[in-house]
């Protein structure tokens, strides 16, 4: 394979912004475990996007991490496991016990 | 920002694993505004924005088992969790919303509302990124990127050839690092 073409040929960062689809992506991930100078570049990348997101930073409203820490204390639990979004709530004792008896 | 973290990933990976509680905070406090501007840049709403962080950080403390550092660090890791948890939020909204207008106007609904949010967004350093690229690379960035448009929705979005979409999208992305490296 044509390393260098492969890399200026954009599909990378297409990849490391996530606006591949799904086949294309696998196709990537498969030639980045391939080349280590692939890789290089796409590590590169990741670093590019983290930059680029750091300009949109805001602080978030001041209560979510008190909710978030009362979730996760209570993740175990009936009552805390309620509080999670339906594809969250999972595969611990409290989700078996509930689906046992209905 | 990776400079002033005293932990290292795989401490922060680890610790999240071994469900400790004090590091959840500290990943919190270190990473939500940034995950936070993510999930308001996409779902342009500060409730639901924060419904997305919360869900985000949630789903990073269940699903830490399968983060894979071979695939990059645990920050690009939580932004595509953050990504895609708000663009989920932002299609289940966009869906209900057809349900009310037309199919053809909910495209335009799902564009329009991004280009208000440049305007209103202040922020000297994204100004000076998004302004650097032309126009015709900034609606391509803005409806892939933070709106979740395949590269076919967009084709049919703007009425341009698909070919012409990726030919843009790979070039408004290259300006964009260059344009990054310039800061």
């Amino acid at each position: 394979m044509d390393v260098q073409g492969y890399i200026s040929s954009g599909i990378l960062e297409s990849y490391v912004f996530g606006l591949l689809s799904e086949t294309e992506q696998r196709e990537v991930e498969i030639i980045i475990a391939q080349y280590p100078a692939v890789k290089a570049t796409v590590q590169e990348l990741q670093q590019d996007r983290e930059r680029f997101v750091q300009l949109y930073a805001m602080a978030p409203p001041m209560d979510i991490k008190d909710r978030l820490l009362n979730i996760i204390r209570e993740e175990e639990t009936t009552a805390g496991n309620s509080l999670l979004p339906d594809e969250l709530r999972a595969p611990g004792p409290a989700r078996s016990a509930k689906e046992k008896n209905t | 920002m990776g400079t002033t973290l005293s932990y290292t990933e795989i401490e922060l990976v680890q610790g999240l694993q071994a469900r400790d509680e004090k590091l959840f905070g500290y990943l919190y406090d270190h990473y939500s505004p940034a995950l936070y501007g993510v999930a308001l840049k996409i779902v342009t709403d500060d409730a639901s924005a924060g419904d997305v962080l919360q869900e985000v950080f949630i789903k990073i403390w269940k699903n830490i088992d399968r983060y894979d550092p071979s695939k990059g660090r645990l920050f690009t890791w939580m932004l595509n969790i953050a990504r895609n948890t708000a663009i989920d939020s932002l299609r289940s909204k966009a869906h209900k919303l057809d349900q009310k207008v037309q199919d053809v106007t909910s495209a335009n609904l799902m564009y329009e509302p991004q280009l208000a949010v440049h305007l209103s967004v202040d922020h000297l350093g994204l100004t000076k990124v998004i302004e650097g690229l032309p126009k015709d690379q900034r609606i391509i960035i803005d409806l892939a990127y933070f709106k979740g448009c395949t590269q076919e929705e967009i084709a049919k979005t703007l009425d341009i050839p698909l070919g012409t979409v990726k030919t843009r999208m790979r070039n408004a992305i290259m300006q964009l690092r260059i344009l990054l490296k310039q800061l």
